[in-house]
């Protein structure tokens, strides 16, 4: 009894002293607030909600989101609700926002978690909506960091490589010519959409032909079809190997749990992707949305991406996916770059992409 | 009495028989040239809904001529996407595999679900109200965990079973799930419920007195069963297997996850890709053109089912005269029964739960193992935002009885006015009532979605409510509910109509006291049925949940296909928990009233 007691006092005075440590980082962060940011943080407080509808697994899902609000609101002294719904797909959802901003309907989400891919038909539209975000974190949003004229945000990486069984592949491959060992003959899983082999389309990458002669050669090996998250059913040995897997966060988590599941990236091929955050024009609360995005572009934002999803922006200093990026590159591995830029330079990917899907779905 | 109907008196006289249709006397049709509000109500509502699906459907085939996409401004229109879709060997190779795929599919579910529907409604079995629980519960388990679960089971290089029989009897013996054959089995026993509800009321409401005579004739049980009693029930029979072909072809689960296992693509993952573009927008034009064959179809099917109809009268089982079903003793054989029951249950929900549980403890789905084992935890129930499933739950509930209310009165109205009016073109109803079963459901959600937003947007602004997904849901649930209330209305005999015209009745007087409660198994178990179905349909909610109209079946399937299964597991055995009351106080209430 004495000791619960000793225990609710110890534990009152530690929440007092945080709650005193926070309101005053929090009081300190507000005053060093750009003009810009202190304007934004005072429209969010108004509108008082954020809505956010993702995959979820993304940023943590249900889990994160109450971190995410908590640190948020304290740390740029808002007081916003945030409301999260899951999604199943991310075109899906993109076509979606397309159709409300044709209609002027209010859009489903405040924020938009993209991929590059979907980019073209978005912008096509016009349903993002351009931010200044330097102005908001003068010197930790950097103008590499955002794209089609503040349409989007860079809030993590997503580097593909192969995740493998590491019980059944003790020792993978690091290049793509490995992969075609007739060892992998029928054992390795794909993804339907081809990801990560249409780069290979592009002109200073493989180019067409080269890269359609690739994909043949590693058809025999594809015993399958799987989604990017089934990463579960290379732990269970159902294949030896995924590729390419969609980033490293799940193979991390589950070597973490102690499955037989890791990542490698390829010498020859290491296609460097962007989650990106942006916000439809019609979002209701895009002021509170881009008080969100900023949070998640803070030095602490960016450790909690890595707590909550094991992701972050490998372009900001501290970044552990940089870490292993790093380490690849000293093995040999080139990253290749993959963002909104370089996708509407490279035109010849959507061009070609059917092709090798042909291949990958029907062996042709 | 058991089996008694209660309104109608019953004397003996056997049923019209089975090819003497034509040897009584035409009935007079109820003409609707004399209008009661009753018949006019029923037309408007059976209009009004044709002109909805009919709407849908321009809509669709609008968007599959259309180059570009909707609400674009200078569209044209072109054949291309017909053109792309048909000159594709791809194609051909993938309408194959699911014509294999959904013949398994329909073979394997009436292998099981027609046997356990004669003997639950024809026979003295025991505890029929469990047994017609339990054909309920596995409806509620998402299609794709039995998947998961054979693949445990049966897969080439990780099954348990194939370890095992490797192990004895060397790699000869191994199985594979990972063919059509295989997927068919697993999208089959999932739809023997299905088969089994579809021809359970058909079989519960047939007159023995011709199975009387072919046993006095001489005829064994099995052949009674094969020429008498499948006969009888063939219209149920048709029914259902266009129903379930027509599901099979287009099922998703087993395809999604064993059938990409293996680079088999079906229709539904075929269209899949086409709605999941790596870049671009959806092709929805695309695949609304790749659905034509399956219209084309579609059509065939409902000449023949037609044609059927206008025989009706053969198979007209339930008359004013002598109805009265009997059972049929089981004897010795009572316990092959239960073991085949037992065997059924096993695969088809024992089997599943089993794989939901052990998911729903995991972080990540993996066959059972040392290293699994020490990873089984809570975590799963810590992970799930409440308030959203709380949110969720409501509106399934409400989508439920909406649906299930909504359809079931529609879908006794277009029976109706199909069988019972003399209206003319009364059976191009019958179509519209039949054609959301055909096309894909997602063509349905989607064309809702854009008239939802671009035609009635404006006016009637439905996008992000519940209504949209009630209206949705009714659309494509109607054809279920229609062969349903089709089947039973065919078998009730027209001489109690005209009986009771004779006696003065009016038309609501007939339907409220001799059409409904003569149909008022078939009437409930759609009403279930449909109801389930909706609870676990995922496709409509798919395109039209936002934020504001959240329903289970979309929070499972997102869990599931971004990463988090364990928390889809634990989700769907909440579902299964929450809605098992209601399905056993649903049974009660069939025994209660002598349903079964």
């Amino acid at each position: 009894m004495t000791v619960h007691r000793r225990a609710r006092q110890v534990g009152g005075a530690v929440a007092i002293v945080l709650a005193v440590l926070f309101s005053t980082i929090s009081s300190s962060m507000s005053q060093e607030l750009s003009a810009e940011m202190r304007s934004v943080v005072a429209e969010a407080n108004k509108e008082g909600a954020l809505k956010v509808v993702w995959p979820g697994t993304l940023l943590g899902g249900a889990r994160g989101l109450p971190i995410i609000e908590q640190n948020m609101n304290r740390m740029f002294g808002t007081n916003v609700k945030l409301s999260h719904t899951p999604t199943g797909s991310l075109i899906q959802q993109g076509f979606q926002l397309i159709n409300e901003a044709k209609a002027n309907a209010p859009a489903s989400t405040d924020i938009y978690i993209a991929v590059v891919n979907v980019f073209q038909t978005l912008t096509q539209n016009s349903v993002l909506l351009p931010v200044k975000w330097q102005a908001l974190l003068p010197g930790r949003i950097t103008p590499e960091l955002v794209e089609l004229d503040g349409a989007a945000l860079k809030i993590a990486t997503g580097s593909y490589g192969v995740t493998y069984n590491s019980k059944l592949v003790p020792n993978p491959p690091k290049t793509l010519a490995g992969f075609l060992d007739p060892a992998f003959k029928g054992k390795i899983a794909t993804n339907p959409q081809g990801v990560g082999f249409d780069y290979l389309l592009a002109n200073d990458v493989m180019g067409r032909d080269k890269a359609l002669d690739y994909v043949k050669q590693f058809s025999p090996q594809i015993g399958g079809l799987i989604f990017c998250t089934d990463q579960n059913r290379v732990a269970s040995g159902e294949f030896v190997a995924m590729m390419f897997d969609c980033g490293p966060n799940d193979a991390i988590r589950m070597k973490e749990s102690g499955l037989p599941v890791d990542q490698v990236l390829l010498r020859d091929h290491m296609p460097v992707t962007y989650f990106y955050g942006t916000i439809p024009r019609n979002a209701p609360h895009p002021n509170a949305a881009k008080v969100l995005l900023a949070y998640l572009m803070t030095e602490e934002g960016q450790r909690l991406q890595w707590d909550l999803w094991r992701a972050d922006l490998h372009l900001l200093p501290g970044s552990r996916l940089a870490e292993r990026m790093q380490a690849a590159a000293k093995d040999g591995a080139k990253p290749l770059e993959v963002d909104a830029k370089w996708y509407s330079e490279h035109p010849e990917v959507d061009a070609n992409r059917a092709d090798v899907l042909k291949i990958i779905r029907g062996g042709r | 009495m058991p089996g008694d109907q209660g309104t109608m008196r019953l004397v003996a006289d056997p049923p019209a028989p089975l090819s003497g249709g034509r040897a009584l006397s035409t009935p007079s049709r109820i003409s609707l040239r004399n209008w009661d509000p009753w018949r006019a109500g029923l037309l408007v509502l059976v209009i009004v809904t044709s002109g909805v699906i009919g709407g849908n459907l321009l809509f669709i085939f609008w968007s599959s001529v259309l180059d570009g996409s909707v609400g674009d401004l200078g569209n044209s229109y072109s054949l291309a996407n017909y053109v792309e879709i048909f000159s594709d060997p791809f194609v051909a190779q993938v309408f194959l595999n699911s014509t294999l795929f959904a013949a398994v599919t329909l073979v394997v579910a009436f292998a099981f679900g027609i046997p356990i529907a004669w003997l639950a409604t024809r026979t003295d079995l025991a505890r029929k109200s469990l047994l017609f629980t339990l054909m309920t519960v596995a409806l509620l388990i998402p299609g794709f965990i039995p998947a998961i679960g054979w693949t445990f089971l049966l897969h080439p290089n990780v099954g348990l079973i194939n370890s095992l029989l490797e192990s004895v009897f060397g790699s000869w013996a191994v199985l594979s799930i990972s063919n059509v054959v295989g997927m068919g089995w697993v999208q089959g026993l999932s739809l023997a419920p299905l088969a089994f509800i579809m021809t359970a009321s058909a079989f519960r409401a047939m007159d023995p007195a011709l199975e009387e005579a072919a046993a006095m004739a001489g005829a064994n049980p099995l052949s009674t069963f094969v020429i008498v009693t499948l006969r009888l029930a063939w219209p149920a029979l048709l029914a259902a297997s266009i129903f379930i072909f027509t599901i099979g072809f287009a099922a998703v689960d087993a395809p999604v996850i064993i059938g990409w296992g293996k680079r088999i693509f079906t229709y539904s993952t075929y269209i899949l890709t086409l709605l999941n573009p790596t870049s671009g927008p959806p092709l929805y034009g695309a695949a609304a053109a790749a659905s034509a064959p399956l219209v084309i179809w579609a059509l065939v099917m409902c000449w023949i089912y037609n044609d059927m109809q206008k025989r009706a009268r053969r198979y007209q089982v339930i008359s004013g005269k002598g109805y009265k079903p009997s059972l049929v003793s089981l004897g010795s054989l009572r316990w092959v029964a239960t073991t085949f029951i037992v065997v059924f249950f096993t695969l088809n929900t024992v089997l599943p739960v089993i794989v939901l549980s052990w998911a729903a403890f995991l972080p990540f789905l993996q066959v059972p193992s040392s290293t699994s084992l020490a990873m089984l935890s809570f975590d799963n129930f810590l992970t799930i935002d409440w308030s959203s499933v709380l949110s969720a739950l409501k509106n399934t509930v409400i989508l439920m009885i909406a649906v299930a209310t909504i359809a079931t009165v529609l879908s006794f109205a277009f029976s109706w006015i199909v069988l019972r009016s003399d209206i003319r073109g009364r059976g191009f109803f019958d179509v519209f009532a039949f054609l959301p079963h055909v096309v894909p459901t997602t063509l349905f959600s989607i064309s809702t979605l854009l008239i939802a937003l671009f035609v009635i947007g404006p006016v009637v602004p439905i996008y992000g409510t519940l209504w949209i997904l009630i209206i949705a849901s009714v659309i494509v649930r109607i054809s279920y509910g229609s062969r349903m209330t089709n089947s039973a209305m065919i078998q009730i005999h027209r001489e109690l109509d005209e009986a009771a015209q004779m006696s003065g009745a009016s038309t609501g007087v007939l339907i409220l006291r001799v059409l409904l409660p003569l149909m008022a198994p078939a009437l409930l178990f759609s009403w279930l049925w449909t109801a389930l179905l909706t609870c676990r349909d995922l496709t409509v909610v798919m395109f039209l949940t936002t934020a504001s109209n959240l329903t289970m079946p979309y929070i499972i399937w997102s869990n599931f296909a971004f990463g988090a299964p364990g928390a889809a597991a634990v989700l769907a055995l909440l579902m299964l928990i929450v809605t098992l009351p209601l399905i056993f106080a649903y049974a009660k209430a069939l025994d209660r009233w002598n349903l079964i």
